[in-house]
């Protein structure tokens, strides 16, 4: 906790406000029950209710309370965005880590596996999957998390690269020392500031990526995540001709936008303080 | 060849090192499927011996395969051909507890102070990683004799749970020399231990690795391109160029008597304040050492060059208690 609060001390302001909007949608996506008066998922009111006091943010089509369906909404995107993350990120690092210890034939062939998943246009690929897997979040996160884990991975491995050739790690190779020693005590600790940086970047894209296929109707059906919301204003005849867009899809659409937004800002923070030029100020403390 | 190698096994006695006709080459690879067309000879045959508690300095140009051959001794990079005899055993294909015990006898001091430590370990925790490793007493008895290894190289106690960055160039290789000495080894190779330093440090720290030798009775290369700190350190120096070694001897004999060509402007080349005469200075770059020179490989930059150069190559010959490989020499 020590070494976070004197890391939050290099932030910028914008990163702080990404941090305080991140948190503040957590506290939201926790405490969704206590933050609401109406259920997220059954009707509540008049259809189309414009906000008012009872409704802030107004209903949907079949009355179901709009405040409602954004806060349990920010769960499933926080879910989305942090376990898509968390999956591509272990994955993509001990892929990344393997491939540039090992070198050789090995190296070669995760790479050109990398290379051809980067050219892939995500999309297209990742809508045939998730059509054949059949919609559900956990459907959703798998597919994203086979499109995320590349990025990490080549961070990782170029990352691993540079710190082979180090004399420490050559003096540690000499000394006899095995490749899960060299691993644990001098490759991972380097390269961990790389997987958190790459996985808060992964996490703003899984979650635009989760809006945008629940968007296209594949993502869960039953669960409304701020994806659903727009999907289901824009299936909604009319909606471009009335004023119903204002409440019904900016708001979820405003929801979308804070949350990456933070995540970039804190994303990028995070990369200056992981830049290894910047290490020996952070280690070296205020 | 191997009369030549009887007459230098006599000059060393009590043999530490004993390396044979060492070869290190590196594959050139080109074309789709990677096929070797030839390879870079970076040690190209080269015998030395390295007697216990001797210093043997390693000189020569950027490039000549010095720091290979230091590598290659410790295991670093694959041999082609050669032996290596490391106190009678040789050193290929070894495993196991042998592999094991000889590792932690042969140690290395690094060119580059500050990437020789681990940034994100501190002091201690770098010095003690060795004994640890090989668990040559118990954590606490372990972090004793790293304090006192410190305090030995030169550094104050509070030294020990700092970190790398907060100590100077000249601090850091102290304290590799420390990390060194911990695994109470043998054999150090210095490559280029105190290239990256300033003079003044450079002068302290080799005299630390003097009086360490004093007390610790351990071998060094000292791999280095500079002649003068090479002969204040060393008790053999090892001239080397293109891969092979064209001069081998004591260091009076090879900085006062100088038989090579090589070797005389290398001696030459050494910036000595008030100096006065005309140097003799060798011209042109070293040639590739992949397609290295017919004969003689130093003939196309030799000032004494004749017809004989270019085609015979010179192999290692005795001459007024030095080895020299050169034609024009008797």
């Amino acid at each position: 906790m020590n070494r976070f609060t004197k890391n939050l001390h290099y932030f910028s302001p914008t990163g702080k406000a990404g941090l305080i909007i991140l948190s503040l949608f957590f506290l939201m996506a926790v405490f969704s029950a206590r933050l609401t008066t109406h259920p997220h998922d059954v009707s509540s009111g008049k259809a189309l209710m414009p906000p008012c006091f009872d409704h802030v943010l107004g209903t949907d089509d079949i009355g179901v309370d709009l405040w409602s369906q954004l806060v349990y909404g920010a769960r499933i995107s926080l879910l989305v965005g942090f376990l898509t993350a968390g999956i591509s990120g272990c994955f993509g690092a001990l892929v990344g880590m393997f491939a540039g210890y090992t070198g050789g034939w090995m190296d070669r062939f995760f790479m050109r596996i990398i290379d051809g998943m980067m050219v892939l246009p995500d999309l297209p690929v990742m809508i045939v999957l998730a059509a054949f897997f059949g919609p559900g979040l956990a459907q959703v996160i798998l597919v994203l998390s086979l499109f995320s884990w590349v990025f990490t991975a080549r961070i990782v491995r170029s990352r691993v690269l540079v710190i082979k050739q180090k004399e420490y790690v050559i003096y540690a190779r000499i000394s006899g020392a095995g490749p899960v020693y060299l691993m644990r005590k001098h490759l991972f600790p380097e390269v961990l500031p790389l997987v958190w940086v790459s996985m808060i970047r992964l996490a703003g894209k899984a979650i635009v990526a989760e809006a945008g296929l629940s968007f296209l109707g594949l993502g869960d059906p039953t669960s409304r995540s701020w994806g659903l919301i727009i999907y289901h204003a824009t299936r909604f005849p009319g909606i471009y001709y009335t004023r119903f867009w204002t409440w019904w899809l900016l708001y979820p659409f405003l929801a979308l936008s804070g949350m990456v937004l933070a995540l970039a800002f804190v994303c990028r923070d995070l990369e200056t303080l992981a830049d290894p030029r910047m290490n020996q100020k952070i280690s070296g403390g205020v | 060849m191997a009369s030549e190698q009887r007459k230098q096994s006599t000059m060393v006695e009590n043999k530490l090192l004993d390396i044979r006709n060492l070869e290190t080459w590196f594959p050139v690879k080109r074309g789709i499927l990677s096929r070797t067309v030839g390879h870079v000879k970076a040690v190209d045959g080269v015998s030395l011996v390295i007697g216990k508690g001797e210093t043997l300095g390693l000189v020569g140009e950027s490039g000549c395969g010095k720091t290979t051959l230091g590598r290659s001794l410790l295991g670093l990079e694959r041999i082609h051909g050669g032996e290596i005899f490391f106190d009678g055993t040789n050193l290929h294909g070894l495993t196991g507890n042998v592999l094991r015990d000889v590792r932690r006898r042969m140690q290395m001091v690094f060119q580059d102070p500050l990437s020789s430590l681990n940034p994100r370990m501190s002091v201690l925790d770098s010095v003690t990683e060795g004994m640890k490793a090989f668990q040559l007493s118990n954590a606490r008895e372990c972090d004793e004799k790293g304090l006192s290894l410190l305090k030995e190289v030169g550094l104050s106690g509070d030294a020990l749970f700092r970190y790398p960055h907060e100590f100077s160039g000249g601090q850091c290789q102290r304290i590799s020399i420390a990390r060194a000495l911990s695994m109470r080894p043998d054999f150090i190779v210095c490559d280029e231990a105190v290239s990256a330093l300033d003079v003044s440090v450079q002068a302290q720290v080799v005299n630390l690795l003097i009086d360490l030798q004093e007390k610790y009775g351990q071998s060094y290369l000292f791999i280095s391109h500079d002649l003068s700190v090479v002969s204040h350190i060393a008790d053999h120096i090892a001239v080397m160029y293109l891969g092979k070694v064209v001069e081998y001897g004591s260091v009076s004999a090879i900085i006062h008597t100088p038989l090579h060509p090589y070797t005389q402007a290398l001696i030459d080349a050494v910036p000595v304040p008030g100096k006065q005469g005309k140097k003799r200075v060798i011209k042109g770059e070293t040639p590739s050492p992949m397609s290295p020179p017919s004969g003689c490989p130093f003939h196309p930059r030799c000032p004494e060059a004749e017809t004989i150069c270019k085609s015979q190559v010179p192999e290692l010959k005795s001459l007024s208690g030095c080895l020299v490989s050169c034609h024009l020499r008797h």
